[in-house]
Order: structure tokens, then C-alpha cells, then sequence
């Protein structure tokens, strides 16, 4: 072939000895180093392949399994499969197709590839999974909720009109979870391509504003559906929907997918091809409905509109010019549990902290109670965080000398069967008792001394962690005000965003660690303290609201002060007794029984807790060097059991007779035990990896617990934040000392978010402070909500397999590094990324840790 | 008044000895065998060949047959037009005395026959709720209500004559809105039962959705301007709507019995296996639940039930005489058009209560129709709006005009055929439900019974006389509206012309469905192809604009969408001109 063309041209023949040598060299290169590098190797603009990534928020992997073969056993394992069937028909008849999603299934089925199994790497909430799929990393964003101990600010993840607005208002793109991930510098796979050539839609991660998306939108509403613009029909539409209102997120998906459309085509001035190489589409009705209903015939029929429109998208895909170097893809982040007959019933956490048999508990919320019912909520999507004041708070209002504000819970949480709890530290809580009973009782010597002879212990307890949190707060607040000048000034938007969030958490820092330092500054000695206490002592000057401190340890949360065990008049009289009432949080929960049943007739809405074990407790424990250690108490007395991670990954686990077995756990203290997941005894005390794991157990329900909880208690960030270490939009820096600075500032950050413990409800469930959601729900283990979807269709020379479905077990983990490997942009030695050439000030990708799903043909020959 | 309260008050007294218990009264299950019996019309014509028609009657198969919905459909015809008209046998229409008493600026509190009703045999053929040739009579009626109400609103000056036709207006749409949830009630009935007995000759299942499409539409003024094509997502929402709200509202009153210490139990209607098609709630306090420190009663809470059961000397009564048994306090029904909040129907212990609510509502009709005669100035207009919005945000049930049919007319209906309860307790229930209508103009539930007797009884013995006579009319308007025949008789070649074109019409329906479709083609081959032989047969020149968007999207799929054995037939349509032409380049736009 060389040698024929080179013939017909005089000049090309002097060259034919390079090119030959080029091609020598590069076969060389490519046997030293393996395939992967020279197909890791950048191609020409025209050439390279682009990436169409359809995200389907909420879409089960074995629900769509069934849809597109519902003679198949995949249907056996949905409740209700002859229910299911008898609907698909039923569907057939009323939409009038014989093939109800032939899109999907000539690109998916016939001429694509698609994971027989994929699961969720982390726990299968929406912005976690995104977070993990878009940025192939670990877990750093652990829930829809963001909450800080420290300071006590709370945003919401999925919150898409706040997000929307702010993008519109302070310029900057970037959403609240993208955010996380900035701060430790982990790019998400967007970053990878020249922001130009980028196109992404309305997400809980993205940087970009979608001007275009909204005003597509927009024009969309305006036009009411309508392609063109004919007034006659516009307004006849317009009325039609006065009488028939179509559902406004369908409506929104819809647009989505014209838009999508249409872009697909564009070419940025002076460019000869289509100029996005990556395109990001959300469409999030499924989720959105499936929460408030899920019979199968109204899943079914938005499957058919999901089917429309992908297939709008891939009609457009037909008639692009770059059809053959298209690779698109259709995910999911997590399922959904659905049960068609039973409805999915609250469980009112907050009304339930607040409850004096519960803690009395004041509470923050990072969205109103009963939004349904509430005036402050006009419109679904506009909320903010609030203090819901209990009436039996020990520090409200109603307490002599208390005041509003001090909420001591947080429960996050957002319409699926779990929550994360945060509780304020149980030493906070006494001294906080102890300086209100002071005050009321400043004019009684005898008493007071009485207090003060309770509160010193418990302050030099608490000193230290107090004294190392001050500290860590002053430093976090002079750092992060360091860095927020300098974003500031730099005038990008997305620079002055990062200055905005970073002055402002700087300010909360600051205001906590100037009222820490007073509270350290009590006098400690008996006259002195009670000179102080006549004179000066305000209570508000001394504890900090929203200040909640370190995690309580389960030693902490088995005697949790939330109050005073005897009324005022007897509190001091008798000396001994601890004058403070506890509860045992673990044993509260394990033990709670409602009065009305689910759905299921099941009177114990929680499932079990989990709480981090110090590894300190384990030291006398023989095995590989641990990462961390897990406690999982069942409900309705089923057990208990204790989960190890080791540092290279492998887990660890087994049943307990009590916590207190944990010392001697090589002993195999196990036996006897009553196993609360019901694993086969064969898995209990091995070490296995975690794909070993979900392979062993794959036919359970509770496949995934360990390696889910794994991910999700183990603090990622500090990965990022030690080594090499990258700090995202903090970089570049001056001087090392900083670094090390920053690093710590942020290691501080990111530990304010633990919760204390979590909690995961019985199927029939469901916890949500905001409203109702009687449909389906995820976020616990359920095969149905854990398992998602991954199919991929490529054009021509793609190189993918056609019409197959790759058996194994995968992760959601898995797919940012297959998806670049199928456009030939990962390394796989480096399991990095491979830079775009133009784009060489884009970020560094740190390598991923998922595997490559062999969707290629060439993956599967080798 | 007074008067009705005093006699609410002495209703307490009338409660039936047996109902004691939650857990006994409540627990009885009695699922109706439904039964759909579907008779034969032949109906002569002016041809040698009758119309065969299928009348299909669903009822209640007990001791004796209960009808409740009479459908006349024709057999040969499998599209969603497959029915000619529909009879809601329980409902009739309001007679002359009903309409006056309606116009009467008066608030009236109870339904006709509510002291007890006979109907004795109707001589002519019962009024249709829906038939084929009038499908958006409903919604035209209402548009032209909606108009003259607007051009007296802009005339604006006080009128009485104005003042009775709000009113009566009011109890029309009230009337309209009971008719349409018993109708749907019953069609997701038949829908359900024919599930369960397939046959040829019941409805079809795009011939019930056509159906429910038909009735959603004619509930509005603007269903004129809606398409007549059934639309399947119209139909989909509605109910996916209706299920969301019953499952909202019964996890909303479950969480907040919860936290307040009662107990709450859901009481499903439906078919025996089947999932539930209505969803109620009943509510109930016992005394082995008590918590040691009573937690205070909120003075906003969902119950709705005037008093606090842990305080009512009644009730604690009740509850030291059964310590370990539930007291059932309230039954209600889970949808409305309230947000969130159940409709307490049966309050048992103020048993008074859910029709003072209901009456409130008449009270608040009765002033916002008095108010907009007079006109208020703007001031207190905006005033009386935020104030409205707020109730109305909050759920607020006392002087509320939302209306509770949604929930009060299919509980009626599945009480009517004594579905759940016993028979003290189901005929309290009905005797609250009847209180929950406080409307002149539609019907108690005894005279719904009465009226679904005498008026299946004027339908079946009509078989052959004026029923068919009527189909029959029709069925022949429908003829010639389709065939565009004027006021012309109908011959035996118009009937075969009509069978022809009612074929072209399924043809162009499939043919409509495959260019609807955004991409690529869920339609089988075969059908597609039978049904274009047909449309090209019957427009050769391609002039229709569904022939020439079915050409453009059938190219835009050619070759590789189109599965090999057709292709050589689809390149001859897309491209007459031959083999030369059959090059379909999509060259990219530059800009979108």
C-alpha cells in the first residue's frame, strides 16, 4: 500500500524511508510497552471519537433488563412478574407498538454491548453515585446532604433550581457536589476534553452554566412542545395543557433530548468536523415519578418516553458526520426499590428527635417540614435550611436562661429507607446543662459549688478536643481567607465563586473558633468561676450554635445527656447521682417498635446502625494493617456483626455476640453468633476482596453491605489530601509550608462531615423530613436498588462488541475508565488518562481504581 | 342549620351497637365478584344485513345481578372507537323540582332521595353519560357556561337572575364532578374485571382508555380545543396522579398517627387478586398504646376529628371498658383535590363533624358567589385571595371549596355494593357519605340503587326497540358525519363505504403512529405494510400529509433501519425514479 502510493508521487517517495522507520518504531514501542500505549496515542482532531453520555437518574438495571425481554427470567426477579407481563401487553395495546422501546433495543440490544451486572460502588444515592461515575474515584461526596460539625452549615446536592440560579446570578457553573471534589482536586471526566468542546446539561456535577439548556428550555415552555414556531398551534397547545397537563420534569427531559439533538450537529466557527467531543445529558423523570408511584404500567410508559427520547438523540447521532467515531453510552447511579402493591411509608425523623423520649432534640433541617403544607415554599426546588426548636429542648427557650437556635441534630436524609445522624457532642451537651443550671442558680453557693464540682471534670475532659478544634478552626478560617482573597481578585467566575465559598466558610471558622476560645478561657478555679459566673456568663458568648464537635464515640451514644434526669427543685440537692438523663442510641434504635406497622405489617422501621469502631479498640487483633473498623447492630434483636477493611482493600467479616467480643475477635468468638445479613458461615472471619465478595454472595439480598459500607465510612479524602498532594482549586501554591497548610486545613474540612452513625430502614420505609414518598425508594442494598444500568453503543470503528451482554459483576466505578478506554484516551499502566493535546492546561487525573469493562473486541482477543 | 347540627349531634346515639371494635368491624372483607355479561343487538338497517352491537353490562354478581355501567360497543371494530354509548346506570339526571331548588341562592345540604327513594320503571331509553357522536358535549356545555359567564362578569352589576345562575352553576359542576369520578370508578372496574374474564366481546382495552380520555376531557371547557385522538399520557397521568395522591395521603395520616400515639390501618378496594384500585383509612385509639405522659394534642393535625380522643370522656370510656382492643375513631378516604389531607367521612364518636365540614364548603360557595356579584374593592380582593391561597396551602378543611368527590363518590359506590364492612357499619358509612353530597341535584346512594334497577331494567327491555332505534342513530350520525352524507339516509352501499373508510381510518392511525415515532420503528413490518397498502391504494398521488411524512421518515431509515426483507419493496416507494436516486446522504447542519 506504501509502496503503490508512494509511486504515483515523486516527492512522497523520499519520505517512504521516515514513515517506514516511524512505523517501526512505533511497532517497537508499542511490544515494550503494550498495546494500550500506542492505542493510548493521540489522534487527529478529525479522527478522534467523542463520548454521548446519557444519564438516566433512577433507572434499575433489572427493571430495564425485564422491559427489553419480558419472556426472560429477568422478569422473575421484579415483584409481581406476571403483573409485569400482563402490563407490558396492556402497554403494547394502548401505545399501539408491537416493539415498545425499539431504540434501546436495536442499539443496546442487537448492535451494542451492555454489563450483564453493574452495581453502585458506593451507597446507591444519587449524588454519591454521580460523583463516583463522573469522577471514577472513590467516594467523596457520601449523601444528598452536605453538613458541617464544625460550623453547622448544610446545603442540598440535588438541589437544581438553587444550583440553576446561582449559575445564573454569580456566573460560575460549578454546583455544591462538584465542589467537594474541587477542593481535592479531583476532576471529573468532562475535564478531560477543551471546556469548548464540552457540552453538559442541568447535573448535580457540573461546571459549566447551561445557558443553552435552560434557554432551550425555555423556548421549549414557550412554544409548549411545539418544533416550530406557528403561533395558531402554540396557543392551541397551550390550551390543550390548561386541560391536560403534561408533568413539568417530563416536559424538561423532553426538551433535553431536542436540545441534545440539535447540538450534536454544531460546529464551532473554523472548525471542519463537529466540533463536541463530550456531550452529558441527565434526565431525571424516572427517579423523579418512580418516588411517588411506581406500578408497572406507568413505569412502563415512561420507559417508552425514555425510549423517544434516546431515540430523538439517536436519530440526530445517524446524521452527524462523526456517526462512525460515536461511542454513547446509557447509565444509571442507582435503582430503585419498587413494590408496586404497598405503599412506602414515612417515618418522621425530625418530629421524632424532637420528641423528649427521643432527645428532645432541637434540629436543624436543610429543608422545610411538610413542604406540601408549607406558606414558605411556594415553589418546589426554592428551600433553605431551618431550626425546627423543640419544645423539650434543655437549652431552648423554655429552659431559664436558654435560647433559640442551639440545635444539637441533624438528620440526613431525603425520601429513601436511611439517614445519616449527627449528634452534638455529649460533652458539649454537659457543659452546656451545666452552664444554664449555673445561671439559674448563680445566687446559690452551695449549689453552684455543687455544679461546679460537675462541671470541672467534665471540661477537662473535654479540653483537649475542645483546645485542638479551636485551633483547627482559626487555622482552616486564616487559610481558607488567605486563599479567597487571592480567587477573589483573580476576577475568573469560577475563581470568584471559589472565593465566595471559601470567604465564607472562613467567616463561619472564624465566629466558632472566637467563641471556642472564650469557653476555653473559663476559669477553673472554684472562686474565680463563680466570681464569672455572677458577673458575665452568656451563654451564646461561650457555646457556639451550630458547633456540634468531634463524632460522639459509641461509648458516647450509649449514655447521650439530652437532658436533666430530676427536676430543678431536686437536681443539687443530693450529691452522687449523675444529675443528667441519658439515652443508649444504639439500643434505642436497635429497640424501637412503632405503632403502626408498614405496608408489610413490620413494626420495626430500622433495619440497623452502623458506627465506626477506633481501631485502637482492635490493636490487640492479629491480620493485615487495618484501614478501619465497622459495628452493624440489626433491629427487632437479630444480631449484630463487625465489618474490618484492611489497607489493601481486602474485607473482613463476622457476626457478634456483643461489642464486647471485639478484643478477642481472632478467638473466634463468632461462634454462637447470630449472623444479622445472613451470610453463609464459610465467608465469616476471611479475608476476601471485595469483587470476590459480591461474587460469593451474589444471590443474596445483602451482597453489597460490605463493600458498600466500606466505601462509604472510609474518608477518601485524605488520599487526596496526602502524597502527592493536589488540593483542586487551591493550586497552584507558594511555598511548601503552605501545602502542608492547606492540606491540613482541608483534612479538617472534609472530617466535619461524619456523621455519627447510620441508619438504614426495613423495606416499606422510608424517611423524609420533607414530604410524602409512597413510591419506590433506593439507598439500601436491595439487588433492585443497587444494581444499574451500563449499555454502550458505538459507531463503526469504535471497535465495540455488537449484541452482547458481558457477564461479571461491575462496578459504577468501572465506568470512567471504560469509557476512555474506548475512545483510546486511558493509559492503561498508568490507569491515568491521556492528556488531550489541545488542551494541555487541563487538570491531572489521578489514576482510577476501576476496571475496564471489556466492551471493545480487541479488549476481549487479548 | 341548627337544626342539622342538633341532628348530627343525635346521631351519636344512633351508632350501631357492633362497632365497637376497629379490629373486628373493620377486618370484614367482601370483594364483589364483578361480572361483565355482554348481550347481542341486532339492529336493522336499510340494508339486507343488520348491525350487530354488543351491549356489555358490568355488575356485582351477588344473590341478584347489580349492574352498575352499561356499555353498547361494536365487536367488529377493534380501534379506541370501538364504543357507541355509555349508561352510569347508578346516576340519573336531576329532574325539574332538583334544578329549580339548585338555582335557589340557598344552601342546600343534602342529595335527592336522601330520606329514602323509589324510582319507579322508566318508560324511555335512560340519557347516555357519553355516546360516540357527542364526545366533547360536556366539555362545548361547559365552554358555554364559561362564556356567558364572562360576558355577565363584564357587565358586570348585581343581578339576583346572575346571583341563582352561579349557583346553580356551582351545584352543576359539583353534579358533573360526582358523575365523572363514578363513572371513572366504574370503568377502572370493568377495566379490572375484564382482566379477569377475557372476552372478544368485552370492551377493549384502548376502547376503555378512549373511554376514560373522553370523560377527562369533557370536564373542562377547554377539552374543546383538546385533539380528539386518545392520548394515552393524558389517561396515564390522571391515574398515576390519583395513586400518588391516595399512597401521599395515606403515608402522610400513617406518620402523623405515628408520632401522635394512634393507629392507623389502610382498608384497600379491590378485586380479589388485584392490586387496590382505591385506598381509605381507618383511625383508632387504644388504650394499651397510651404513653405514660399524654403528649399534647396539635391544634393543627390532619384527623379532623374535633376533639382530642386521648381527652374524650366518651372515648376513655370506651377505652377502660376494652383496654387491649382498638376504638375506632374515623374512617376516611385518601383523595380529594386537598393536597395532602384525607376526608374524615365517618367520625365516631362526633359523628356531626364531616357534614359540618361539607356544609361549610356550600357556605363558602354560597358568599363567593354573593361577593362577586357585589364586587369587592381591590384591596380587600387581594386580601381575600392571599388569605384563600394560604387555606388552601394549608389543607385547611372548614369553609374550604375544594371539592372531595374524587374520594366521596368511588367509597359510595364500593359501599353501595356493601364491599367492606358489615352491614351496620356500611350503612352508617353511606348515611355520612350522603352527608359528604350536599348537593340538590345528585343522588343519594339509595336512590342510586333504585336508579341502577330501573334504569338497567328500561335499557335490557329496550334491547330490540328504542335502544337499538337509538344506537342505531347513533351509529348512522357517526356514518355520516364520517362520510360527510349531510342529513341523507343511510343505503347499503354508505355502509359498505363506511366499513372501507373505517379501515383506510385504522390504516391511517397505524401509519400516524409510525410518523409519531421520533426514530426508529416499534410497529411490526408486516402491519406497517398492510396498512400503507392500504393509504396508497387509497391516495396513489401521495397527497395526504401523513403518506408524505411516512415517505421522508421511512428514507431517513433506509437502508440500515429497515430490516432486509423489506427494503426492496420500501426503495421502490421511497424511490419511484429507480435504483439511481437511492442515495440518502444527512449532511450536518453547521449551526443548530
Amino acid at each position: 500500500m506504501t509502496s503503490q502510493s508512494s509511486s504515483k508521487s515523486g516527492t512522497a517517495r523520499t519520505f517512504v524511508p521516515q514513515r517506514t522507520a516511524c512505523l517501526l518504531s512505533a511497532v517497537v514501542l508499542g511490544l515494550c510497552f503494550g498495546y494500550d500505549r500506542v492505542a493510548a496515542e493521540p489522534v487527529s482532531r478529525e479522527q478522534r471519537a467523542r463520548i454521548i453520555l446519557l444519564k438516566v437518574d433512577g433507572l434499575a438495571g433489572l427493571l430495564i433488563e425485564a422491559a427489553l425481554a419480558p419472556q426472560s427470567d429477568a422478569v422473575l426477579r421484579l415483584p409481581f412478574p406476571g403483573r409485569f407481563r400482563e402490563d407490558y401487553r396492556a402497554t403494547r395495546a394502548l401505545v399501539g407498538r408491537e416493539e415498545l422501546f425499539p431504540n434501546m433495543k436495536e442499539y443496546f440490544v442487537r448492535q451494542g454491548v451492555r454489563a450483564e451486572t453493574i452495581f453502585t460502588g458506593t451507597l446507591p444515592l444519587s449524588a454519591p453515585v454521580w460523583a463516583q461515575i463522573d469522577s471514577g474515584q472513590p467516594s467523596i461526596v457520601k449523601r444528598n446532604y452536605y453538613f458541617n460539625r464544625a460550623s453547622g452549615a448544610s446545603r442540598v446536592y440535588l438541589n437544581g433550581l438553587f444550583d440553576s440560579a446561582g449559575k445564573l446570578i454569580k456566573g460560575s457553573g460549578r454546583t455544591h457536589a462538584l465542589w467537594e471534589l474541587d477542593l481535592l482536586g479531583i476532576p471529573i471526566l468532562p475535564d478531560a476534553f477543551p471546556p469548548e468542546r464540552v457540552w453538559s446539561s442541568l447535573q448535580p456535577l457540573s461546571r459549566k452554566r447551561s445557558a443553552i439548556q435552560l434557554g432551550a428550555m425555555g423556548k421549549f415552555l414557550v412554544r409548549a412542545g411545539q418544533r416550530e414556531f406557528r403561533p395558531g398551534a402554540v396557543i392551541h397547545q397551550h390550551l390543550s395543557h390548561l386541560v391536560a397537563y403534561p408533568d413539568h420534569v417530563e416536559r424538561l427531559d423532553r426538551s433535553l433530548s431536542l436540545t441534545l439533538a440539535k447540538w450534536l450537529k454544531w460546529r464551532a466557527e473554523g472548525d471542519s468536523s463537529e466540533t463536541l467531543d463530550f456531550i452529558t445529558a441527565l434526565f431525571v423523570t424516572i427517579d423523579h415519578r418512580l418516588h411517588l408511584e411506581s406500578s408497572y404500567r406507568s413505569v412502563l410508559h415512561l420507559l417508552v418516553k425514555l425510549d423517544d427520547w434516546f431515540g430523538e438523540v439517536m436519530g440526530a447521532v445517524e446524521q452527524t458526520a462523526r456517526r462512525n467515531r460515536t461511542l454513547v453510552a446509557m447509565i444509571s447511579d442507582h435503582g430503585m426499590n419498587l413494590y408496586p402493591v404497598h405503599i412506602n411509608y414515612g417515618f418522621p425523623i425530625n418530629p421524632w428527635l424532637r420528641r423528649p423520649e427521643f432527645g428532645g432534640h432541637t434540629v436543624l433541617s436543610p429543608e422545610v417540614e411538610d413542604s406540601d403544607h408549607a406558606l414558605t415554599r411556594p415553589i418546589p426546588g426554592v428551600d433553605f435550611a431551618r431550626v425546627y426548636e423543640s419544645p423539650e429542648s434543655p437549652y431552648g427557650e423554655r429552659a431559664p436562661f436558654g435560647s433559640k437556635g442551639y440545635f444539637t441534630a441533624f438528620a440526613a436524609n431525603l425520601g429513601n429507607p436511611r439517614f445519616d445522624l449527627f449528634l452534638r457532642h455529649s460533652d458539649l451537651n454537659r457543659l452546656h446543662l451545666l452552664l444554664l443550671d449555673s445561671l439559674r442558680l448563680r445566687n446559690d453557693v452551695e449549689k453552684l459549688d455543687r455544679v461546679f464540682g460537675v462541671f470541672q471534670p467534665v471540661f477537662q475532659r473535654a479540653r483537649p478536643w475542645l483546645e485542638a478544634d479551636a485551633y483547627s478552626l482559626q487555622q482552616a478560617s486564616e487559610v481558607f481567607e488567605a486563599w479567597s482573597e487571592r480567587h477573589l481578585a483573580a476576577g475568573m467566575p469560577s475563581a470568584r465563586d471559589a472565593g465566595s465559598r471559601l470567604a465564607s466558610e472562613s467567616r463561619l471558622y472564624r465566629n466558632q473558633a472566637a467563641i471556642l476560645r472564650r469557653l476555653l478561657a473559663l476559669p477553673v478555679e472554684d472562686a474565680e468561676w463563680r466570681r464569672f459566673v455572677r458577673s458575665g456568663l452568656e451563654i451564646d458568648q461561650v457555646i457556639p450554635r451550630g458547633y456540634f464537635g468531634p463524632p460522639n464515640s459509641l461509648e458516647q451514644l450509649a449514655d447521650y445527656p439530652v437532658g436533666w434526669a430530676r427536676p430543678a427543685s431536686e437536681r443539687w440537692s443530693q450529691s452522687g447521682a449523675s444529675p443528667f438523663r441519658t439515652l443508649n442510641y444504639p439500643g434505642l434504635i436497635a429497640g424501637y417498635r412503632a405503632l403502626n406497622p408498614d405496608a408489610f405489617g413490620n413494626r420495626y422501621p430500622f433495619d440497623f446502625l452502623v458506627a465506626p469502631i477506633p481501631l485502637e479498640d482492635l490493636t490487640a487483633r492479629k491480620g493485615p494493617p487495618l484501614r478501619q473498623a465497622l459495628w452493624l447492630l440489626a433491629s427487632e434483636d437479630r444480631g449484630q456483626a463487625v465489618f474490618l477493611e484492611a489497607t489493601d482493600g481486602t474485607l473482613w467479616y463476622a457476626p457478634l455476640k456483643n461489642r464486647g467480643e471485639l478484643a478477642r475477635l481472632d478467638a473466634a468468638g463468632i461462634a454462637g453468633s447470630r449472623d444479622p445479613l445472613g451470610y453463609p458461615g464459610r465467608l465469616w472471619a476471611r479475608w476476601l476482596h471485595p469483587r470476590r465478595w459480591v461474587s460469593e454472595t451474589a444471590r443474596l439480598e445483602t451482597s453489597l453491605v460490605p463493600v458498600i459500607l466500606a466505601d462509604l465510612f472510609r474518608p477518601n479524602f485524605q488520599d487526596y489530601l496526602s502524597g502527592e498532594s493536589r488540593a483542586g482549586v487551591l493550586m497552584p501554591l507558594d511555598g511548601a509550608g503552605r501545602r502542608e497548610d492547606l492540606a491540613r486545613a482541608l483534612r479538617f474540612r472534609f472530617r466535619q462531615a461524619t456523621p455519627d452513625f447510620r441508619v438504614w430502614m426495613r423495606h416499606g420505609w422510608n424517611v423524609n423530613t420533607m414530604g410524602q414518598q409512597p413510591g419506590g425508594s433506593h439507598g439500601g442494598f436491595l439487588p433492585l436498588e443497587t444494581q444499574t444500568t451500563f449499555m454502550v453503543w458505538g459507531g463503526e470503528e469504535m471497535g465495540l462488541k455488537r449484541g452482547r451482554k458481558v457477564s461479571g459483576a461491575f462496578l459504577t466505578l468501572d465506568i470512567a475508565p471504560t469509557l476512555m478506554d474506548a475512545i483510546g484516551r486511558f493509559d492503561r499502566v498508568s490507569r491515568r488518562i491521556v492528556p488531550d493535546p489541545d488542551h494541555p492546561s487541563g487538570p491531572g487525573f489521578p489514576p482510577f481504581p476501576g476496571r475496564i469493562i471489556p466492551i471493545r473486541q480487541q479488549a476481549e482477543g487479548r | 342549620m341548627w337544626m342539622r347540627w342538633l341532628l348530627s349531634g343525635c346521631l351519636a346515639g344512633c351508632l350501631p351497637a357492633g362497632w365497637l371494635s376497629a379490629e373486628t368491624v373493620f377486618q370484614q372483607y367482601r370483594p364483589q365478584p364483578l361480572e361483565i355479561r355482554n348481550h347481542p343487538l341486532e339492529v336493522e338497517n336499510n340494508s339486507d344485513r343488520p348491525y350487530r352491537f354488543v351491549l356489555s353490562v358490568l355488575g356485582a354478581n351477588r344473590a341478584e345481578f347489580v349492574p352498575l355501567l352499561a356499555v353498547v360497543l361494536d365487536p367488529e371494530d377493534s380501534t379506541p372507537r370501538q364504543w357507541i354509548a355509555v349508561w352510569n346506570l347508578g346516576s340519573s339526571s336531576p329532574g325539574f323540582i332538583q334544578r329549580v331548588k339548585a338555582a335557589l341562592p340557598f344552601p342546600w345540604w343534602s342529595p335527592r332521595g336522601s330520606a329514602g327513594a323509589t324510582v319507579g320503571p322508566i318508560r324511555r331509553l335512560p340519557k347516555p353519560v357519553l355516546t360516540a357522536r357527542g364526545r366533547k358535549s360536556g366539555a362545548k356545555g361547559r365552554f358555554v357556561w364559561a362564556a356567558a359567564r364572562t360576558v355577565s362578569d363584564f357587565a358586570s352589576f348585581f343581578s339576583p337572575g346572575r346571583f341563582a345562575l352561579e349557583t346553580y352553576r356551582d351545584y352543576r359542576n359539583d353534579l358533573d364532578e360526582r358523575q365523572f369520578h363514578q363513572l371513572y370508578a366504574l370503568l377502572l372496574l370493568y377495566e379490572e374485571a375484564a382482566a379477569l374474564q377475557p372476552s372478544d366481546r368485552n370492551l377493549g382495552l384502548p376502547a376503555i382508555m378512549d373511554l376514560k380520555y373522553t370523560a377527562l376531557i369533557n370536564r373542562e371547557a377547554l377539552g374543546i380545543v383538546v385533539s380528539g385522538r386518545s392520548e394515552y399520557w393524558v389517561v396515564d397521568k390522571f391515574e398515576t396522579r390519583m395513586r400518588e395522591k391516595m399512597g401521599k395521603a395515606a403515608a402522610y395520616l400513617h406518620s402523623r398517627a405515628t408520632l401522635q400515639g394512634l393507629r392507623f390501618r389502610e382498608v384497600g378496594y379491590g378485586l380479589d387478586g388485584r392490586w387496590p384500585l382505591y385506598r381509605t383509612a381507618v383511625l383508632s385509639i387504644c388504650k394499651a398504646d397510651l404513653a405514660e405522659r399524654p403528649r399534647p394534642w396539635p391544634k393543627n393535625n390532619p384527623f379532623d376529628l374535633g376533639y382530642d380522643p386521648f381527652e374524650h370522656p366518651r372515648v376513655r370510656a370506651r377505652m377502660d371498658e376494652h383496654p387491649e382492643e382498638g376504638i375506632p375513631l374515623a374512617y376516611y378516604v385518601l383523595i380529594s383535590d386537598f393536597k395532602l389531607r384525607p376526608v374524615i367521612v365517618l367520625n365516631f364518636f362526633k359523628p356531626g363533624n364531616p357534614g359540618r365540614r361539607q356544609d361549610t364548603a356550600v357556605l363558602r360557595n354560597t358568599a363567593e358567589n354573593l361577593l362577586s356579584v357585589y364586587g369587592l374593592p381591590l384591596r380587600l380582593q387581594a386580601l381575600r385571595y392571599i388569605g384563600s391561597w394560604s387555606l388552601n396551602r394549608k389543607d385547611v378543611t372548614f369553609f374550604s371549596t375544594r371539592s372531595v368527590s374524587s374520594g366521596i363518590e368511588p367509597a359510595k359506590l364500593f359501599a353501595r355494593m356493601g364491599w367492606h364492612f358489615d352491614k351496620d357499619t356500611n350503612r352508617l358509612l353511606l348515611r355520612m357519605l350522603d352527608r359528604r353530597t350536599s348537593n340538590p341535584l345528585a343522588d343519594s346512594f339509595a336512590r342510586q340503587v333504585e336508579n341502577a334497577r330501573a334504569r338497567h331494567q328500561a335499557i335490557t327491555r329496550n334491547e330490540s326497540g328504542r335502544l337499538g332505534l337509538f344506537i342505531r342513530r347513533v351509529y348512522e350520525d357517526g356514518i355520516r358525519q364520517r362520510l360527510d352524507l349531510g342529513r341523507r339516509s343511510i343505503s347499503t352501499e354508505d355502509i359498505a363505504r363506511f366499513r372501507r373508510q373505517r379501515a383506510l381510518d385504522r390504516a391511517l392511525e397505524v401509519i400516524r403512529g409510525f410518523n409519531r415515532q421520533p426514530h426508529l420503528n416499534g410497529i411490526t413490518w408486516s402491519r406497517l405494510f398492510q396498512a400503507w397498502d392500504r393509504i396508497s391504494a387509497a391516495d396513489p398521488q401521495r397527497s395526504r400529509p401523513e403518506s408524505r411524512r411516512f415517505l421522508q421518515n421511512l428514507e431517513r431509515l433506509y437502508p440500515r433501519s429497515v430490516p432486509e426483507g423489506y427494503r426492496s419493496q420500501v426503495a421502490g416507494w421511497i424511490f419511484p425514479s429507480g435504483p439511481a436516486a437511492q442515495s440518502s446522504a444527512f449532511p450536518a447542519k453547521s449551526t443548530p
